[in-house]
């Protein structure tokens, strides 16, 4: 083993830099996905969605079959993308406070959508 | 009997000169130069890319959920969404399919949702008996083993790159290899010398192996160098077409789901329906693809693309139709996986590759021996 390593040369060092890193990387590249913050539902146009909020501070709503606290009347926001069932919707559209979610900064940052 | 990689041994009489001043043929010198160099790194690439090609078989062993009796000609896909969508009225199902497990009957189907606080989710039905047989989240183990043969599971392009160009090393291991074994045809037969020394067995059964995986070694080296072109050239790909973009899509009813079959069958009559899935992005059309008259093609060439608003299709891809280019898109990968066959064709992948990992193997050891008999010769 030795023997073959030091046959490697200097290309031991990478070779076992990358044999090593998916191991040290799993924990890091595939998290699960977790929870968004719940922050209530919102209806707007007939119907029910569930609010969220993500981290660059804008809200994503996923359509709902029943809310689980009153929801808030909302005129309908600004979609600015879709993402696999949920609307994705400017962080200025509905106020955190309404919905109970915690201001922060991150509110204020661009969103791409 | 012809020898391969004649290293000079002198003539009867004449100084035989140390192993490392021999004078060798160029091509023997690029192939222990390349095989040994990069033995590390090739032989963890083909080891982890044999797993991957049996991983849903490994995952069918530990895993009793993903066991089922399947057949994409009669599964009932509206029931299977009927089923998802009771159990999580308020998730969104991104997809119900087989996820490249179609050419086997004994697997369960995968629905894979989102639930209502942006958590993904999958289950398992097994649709012979219309039941959920498990649930799971996370990567799972197929998808860990695809992801670390392919770029390591390290971030950005470049892992990948690295990874399909040892397809090239792989060709010129070939090219090298075979221009070594003089007469090389004739050595298919040639058993290693088990009673000799470990510097002579290791080197027949290499040569052994590589004579017998020729045709493997070509095969996934030249669809790795295609998948490293494919990724730094414009993609050959037609675009899929775009449905009517949108912002609020809940989740069909099994009804629609059920009409989007009937519509999918009506234009593939036979089809072997792989997958149905709903859109990932604004304008996305649901796609219902599967397996239909065609061979060597992935799971997804056949399609069906429907407008979720409308109800409308908005066009297909058939495999028949597509120009040759296209065609090899879409043929590269069962080529690669050895996927195309069910059971049989990945237990061939799979010993192959194996084979091609004994290769990276006996070729270090014969190398190692290499210099010990170098250190030996000048003591």
């Amino acid at each position: 083993m030795m023997r073959w390593l030091g046959a490697l040369g200097w290309f031991k060092w990478p070779s076992l830099i990358l044999v090593a890193s998916p191991i040290a990387a799993y924990p890091f590249w595939l998290r699960d996905t977790t929870p968004a913050e719940a922050c209530g539902f919102v209806a707007f146009e007939g119907g029910l969605f569930r609010a969220h909020r993500r981290a660059d501070g804008a809200f994503v709503l996923r359509p709902a079959m029943r809310a689980e606290e009153p929801p808030i009347a909302l005129a309908a926001p600004e979609p600015i993308g879709f993402d696999s069932g949920g609307m994705i919707v400017k962080p200025g559209s509905i106020s955190p406070d309404k919905l109970g979610c915690p201001s922060s900064e991150s509110n204020e940052q661009p969103v791409t959508g | 009997m012809n020898r391969p990689a004649a290293i000079p041994r002198g003539r009867p009489g004449e100084r035989v000169a140390p192993a490392g001043a021999v004078r060798r043929p160029l091509a023997f010198l690029l192939h222990s130069l390349f095989g040994l160099k990069l033995s590390l790194l090739l032989g963890f690439v083909c080891l982890t890319g044999t797993i991957a090609t049996v991983s849903h078989e490994i995952e069918w062993v530990i895993q009793p959920e993903v066991r089922g009796v399947s057949d994409g000609r009669t599964d009932d896909y509206a029931a299977m969404w009927g089923l998802v969508r009771d159990r999580y009225p308020d998730a969104y199902i991104q997809s119900i399919g087989t996820y490249d497990r179609a050419d086997t009957g004994y697997f369960a189907r995968q629905a894979d949702i989102v639930l209502a606080d942006g958590t993904a989710r999958r289950l398992y039905i097994d649709p012979s008996r219309m039941v959920v047989t498990g649930e799971g989240s996370g990567p799972s183990f197929h998808f860990v083993m695809r992801a670390l043969h392919y770029y390591l599971l390290l971030p950005t392009d470049w892992p990948f790159y690295l990874v399909t160009s040892l397809g090239f090393v792989l060709i010129l291991s070939l090219v090298t290899g075979l221009l070594t074994y003089k007469k090389f045809w004739r050595g298919f037969f040639r058993l290693p010398r088990w009673n000799r020394s470990t510097r002579t067995w290791s080197g027949d059964l290499h040569r052994l192996i590589g004579l017998w995986s020729l045709w493997f070694v070509a095969v996934i080296g030249l669809t790795s160098i295609w998948y490293f072109v494919e990724r730094a050239a414009p993609s050959l790909e037609t675009a899929e077409p775009e449905a009517r973009s949108r912002h609020v899509l809940p989740t069909p009813a099994p009804a629609r789901v059920s009409a989007w079959i009937t519509a999918a069958r009506s234009r593939f009559p036979g089809i072997s329906i792989t997958l149905v899935q709903m859109p990932y992005g604004e304008s996305d059309p649901v796609v219902v693809q599967g397996q239909w008259r065609a061979w060597l093609v992935r799971e997804r060439t056949n399609a069906l693309f429907i407008d979720p608003a409308t109800d409308q299709v908005v066009g297909a891809r058939v495999a028949g139709e597509l120009a040759a280019a296209e065609r090899w898109v879409h043929t590269a990968d069962p080529l690669h996986f050895g996927n195309f066959g069910g059971l049989v064709t990945k237990l061939i992948w799979m010993l192959f590759g194996l084979l091609l990992t004994a290769l990276c193997a006996t070729g270090v050891i014969i190398f190692t021996k290499r210099v010990a008999h170098a250190a030996q010769a000048l003591r």
